[in-house]
């Protein structure tokens, strides 16, 4: 397909500045079973070609799925027809520096390298389905397998020629229990564990072992009291702080919302484009950092789809705001540091400013020191439910699976824990941070945002920590 | 794509089923232009040429589905599309027995064609912005032509396309008071638009007050018909689903075990007539043009797909493969709008809600947020607009003892999602009255 895209690049014909083919091939395989027994098996294709025409200060965009040559003419000659008719209405003049010229090459670990039949997948899950069922009060178990082989391309007439091989890895499992009227559900950290990474994450042991964690701490959950409603000490496991980080740091971070282009959808940011290098976000303890290079976190990648380069960098330094999530159109409307991550859901999408890997560095404190410092509080794992306001202040979440601390320790399970805050008070009371044995990195391929509506993948990583004067509560069942 | 290639496409890889074989196919695509704007300018603009064939092939007790891309091009199609369901014949041998896989049936034909106007680049973007003028306006228009279509191989033939747009957006004031506003249809017609505008503007002067902070507690609210189609998608999501209710992950569940009620006035049905959605799902399964889910408070029925309706033994509704509404409506109460508002001595008007999540569903709760135009009310004025606020609270309270009424006048939403592609369906929601609604932050 390269060889191709080239050859097409030189051909096509269109009076512009600048023409760039964005292609994308993704082959999906996804395999859920639910108690012990298919569910659905799926194998999936999508594949397509994004042309971006640069011309009077404006950028169109055509997308087809056509992959002959007279339908990416066709599509360039519309996307230059848009261009012409609305650049004197853009709400900002285009550059060619927009798009920086790069060459290079990145493959995820697992690209390739390795493949299992459909078959071998479901007597996998079946198996984890057997584990996810420790007792009869499991009601219903569900396991599942979802992987992506991702090939993109980008070739613009500016110079860059960027290829990017991808391989997404997800595997999740669920189990309910039931004791009289009360229901439990607990799943794999939240929903799914989503890598960057090969078969070697549908290890058989593994995940049995982890299938019947999960089972077990379902049914500890259904005798398991409700989790108080108080004000007290919060301490959130890393599968937690994932959302937690996702949606309190990462969209409100994103340049595009402060500038108002998400204002009608997904929303604005309570952060002004002054508070760069000025507002106190969190705790000193608070190192946030965008890491597109953390090799298996679910989104590496090595340039963005403006091609420019992706690097890690610091968007909060000592808990103080220093970056913000922006690639070069909104790095140069914005005039605030941003970083690589100009990316599209998929070839029919325009790309916009989306999170990638953003990740809270680990600390100096152990678990036994943060556990054995509290005198009374919470601990959480795994979220269950997550709802924040437009612009990305007051948020309540609930988790899955709790604990009580009392006296340093962890001591009765309980059950529909959640908490809400707003959120830089809320980072601002980070207390204590876990060093790097209670660190981990998680991944969904679900955020969503922009208008035409895109999903995407995202990463976060976190160690362990403690939150202090947390509003804390339970529920009804 | 036409009608002819998309049967023809079909009727071709039905040859190649062998005699144990049974094979659905679905058709999404579509022909869309989406122009995206800030600040009453444009930022992004996007054509998009798409389709996806997508595959139900059982065999032997066995099930897979497939996904593949198709041009509208004979040469392109036909032989791609014959490998892939090669590949998926291939695979599906080596599966495990699936003991709730469902053989297609013959559900009949039919075929709608629905034309309109649909507007060039250009025309779009003088079309609005010569009406929006030099006014804060941020949203999407997304228009086209979008295409449904199933077949089988025992004889089901639907086929659905239709010409319509979406233009969805918000007016913002200086101060950042922003009004929600969507207009949508098959022929753009500007005069309507002016008007469509032009009501979004007058919810704006209303917001210039000074903004009031009102403390969490209890508040009698007004739920405008947008915050009642927000309450609907959440539902939407495992409200309905009968796996998900014989999962005992459902709101519902107290309602069956009898330990919670629903007010009498609330009534939600399945209404096809709405003209908002196909009456045929994926596997081209039609459902009933009404379909009563909620009646008078009791639940009467929950959405069925052919596997559910397998494995627990209960007749199919033709409910999709999420068991999710797909033109859902509420029936209007006796409540008139404005009257609504002169029962409020002190309380919160909320025109809409944002980012709707279950807080806890099996006890159907739920929490979100106040966004747009929302207002605190005192003797039955609009006083001040407020500053966002954040409920948690259930819909056994407010469908049910905390129900004051609807009202008899509902508004009709169409979707405006364009996740993968441009979305069919909607809803229809009239405003309700709320005794006392919980505000926690």
């Amino acid at each position: 397909m390269l060889k191709n895209l080239k050859d097409w690049a030189k051909k096509i014909k269109v009076e512009a500045d600048r023409v760039a083919f964005r292609y994308l091939k993704e082959e999906t395989t996804t395999v859920t079973t639910r108690d012990q027994r298919p569910e659905d098996n799926f194998r999936g294709i999508s594949e397509g070609v994004m042309v971006e025409v640069h011309k009077n200060g404006h950028v169109g965009y055509a997308a087809t799925n056509n992959l002959e040559f007279e339908s990416l003419q066709r599509a360039a000659e519309k996307a230059a027809r848009q261009a012409e008719v609305l650049a004197e209405r853009a709400v900002f003049k285009s550059e060619l520096a927009d798009r920086p010229v790069n060459k290079g090459e990145f493959v995820s670990p697992g690209f390739d390298v390795d493949s299992l039949s459909m078959k071998a997948i479901n007597d996998v899950l079946i198996a984890c389905d057997h584990s996810l069922k420790v007792s009869d009060k499991i009601i219903s178990t569900t396991s599942n397998c979802w992987i992506t082989d991702a090939q993109s391309i980008y070739i613009c007439s500016l110079g860059s020629e960027i290829v990017q091989k991808y391989r997404f890895f997800s595997t999740g499992f669920m189990a309910i229990a039931q004791d009289g009227t009360v229901t439990q559900k607990r799943t794999n950290y939240g929903r799914n564990h989503s890598v960057q990474g090969g078969f070697e994450n549908l290890s058989l042991d593994i995940l049995k072992q982890r299938a019947e964690l999960i089972g077990e701490q379902a049914l500890e959950l259904v005798s398991a009291e409700v989790c108080p409603t108080e004000t007290t000490n919060l301490v959130l496991a890393p599968d937690q702080l994932m959302l937690q980080i996702h949606e309190s740091i990462g969209h409100p971070l994103e340049l595009d919302r402060i500038l108002g282009d998400e204002r009608n959808y997904a929303g604005s940011s309570f952060v002004r484009l002054s508070d760069f290098g000025q507002l106190r976000y969190g705790s000193p303890l608070m190192n946030i950092v965008f890491d597109p290079e953390e090799m298996g976190e679910f989104a590496c990648y090595a340039f963005d789809d403006a091609g420019k380069k992706a690097e890690r960098e610091f968007l909060i330094k000592d808990g103080l705001l220093v970056r913000g999530l922006g690639s070069t159109e909104s790095i140069r409307r914005s005039g605030v540091p941003g970083v690589a991550n100009f990316r599209a859901t998929s070839w029919n999408r325009a790309p916009i400013d989306r999170m990638a890997n953003i990740n809270l560095l680990p600390g100096k404190s152990t678990r036994e020191e943060i556990f054995s410092s509290i005198e009374n509080g919470v601990y959480m794992e795994s979220n269950s439910s997550w709802s924040i306001d437009d612009y990305r202040n007051k948020f309540q979440f609930s988790c899955e699976y709790g604990k009580l601390i009392e006296n340093g320790k962890l001591t009765k399970t309980v059950r529909n824990p959640g908490y809400r805050g707003v959120t830089t008070p809320f980072w601002n009371n980070l207390k204590m941070i876990g060093n790097t044995d209670t660190y981990s990195y998680y991944g969904t391929p679900f955020c969503g945002k922009g208008e035409p509506n895109q999903i995407i993948r995202v990463g976060h990583g976190s160690p362990l920590c403690l939150f202090s004067n947390i509003e804390v509560f339970g529920g009804e069942s | 794509m036409k009608k002819e290639l998309f049967n023809r496409l079909c009727s071709d890889l039905f040859t190649q089923l062998s005699s144990n074989e049974h094979l659905s196919l679905e058709f999404r695509g579509e022909e869309s232009f989406f122009l995206r704007f800030n600040h009453g300018k444009v930022r992004q603009n996007t054509e998009v040429i798409d389709g996806d064939l997508y595959f139900n092939l059982v065999a032997d007790q066995r099930n897979i589905n497939g996904k593949a891309p198709v041009t509208g091009n004979w040469e392109t199609d036909a032989p791609r599309l014959r490998n892939f369901l090669q590949e998926l014949q291939t695979t599906i041998k080596t599966l495990p027995l699936d003991p709730m896989s469902v053989k297609p049936q013959d559900f009949g034909k039919s075929s709608a064609e629905i034309k309109g106007k649909i507007l060039s680049a250009s025309e779009v973007a003088d079309a609005i912005f010569t009406e929006v003028g030099d006014m804060d306006m941020t949203g999407i228009y997304a228009g086209g032509t979008l295409f449904r279509a199933t077949a089988n191989s025992v004889g089901t033939e639907h086929w659905f396309a239709v010409d319509n747009f979406n233009l969805d957006y918000s007016l913002i004031s200086p101060s950042e008071k922003m009004a929600k506003g969507n207009f949508s249809g098959s022929e753009w017609q500007q005069k309507q638009f002016m008007l469509n505008r032009s009501n979004c503007q007058n919810q704006l002067a209303a917001l210039e007050r000074p903004v009031k902070k009102v403390t969490p507690g209890k508040y009698m609210t007004y739920l405008a018909p947008g915050a009642i189609h927000e309450i609907i998608g959440l539902m939407s999501y495992q409200g309905f689903s009968t796996k998900a209710l014989k999962q005992r992950q459902s709101p519902w569940l107290r309602l069956v075990d009898g330990k919670a009620e629903l007010s009498p006035r609330f009534t939600l049905r399945e209404n096809f007539s709405l003209g908002l959605n196909t009456p045929f799902n994926e596997l081209g399964e039609t459902t009933q043009e009404l379909l009563p889910l909620i009646e008078k408070g009791h639940l009467v029925d929950t959405l069925t797909n052919q596997r559910s309706a397998k494995e627990f033994s209960l007749p199919s509704n033709g409910a999709d493969a999420h068991e999710m509404l797909r033109s859902p409506e509420i029936l209007p109460g006796k409540l008139v709008a404005k009257e609504a508002l002169g029962q409020m001595k002190e309380g919160l008007y909320l025109n809409q809600l944002h980012y709707l999540n279950w807080s806890e569903i099996n006890a159907a709760r739920f929490t979100g947020m106040t966004r747009y135009a929302c207002f605190w009310v005192e003797n039955g004025e609009w006083i001040a607009p407020i500053e966002n606020l954040r409920f948690d609270d259930s819909v056994y309270e407010i469908f049910g003892s905390k129900l004051v009424d609807f009202t008899s006048q509902a508004e009709t939403f169409t979707e405006s999602t364009t996740y993968e592609r441009r979305q069919l369906g909607g809803a229809k929601a009239p405003g309700a009255l709320i005794s006392e609604m919980h505000f926690k932050l």
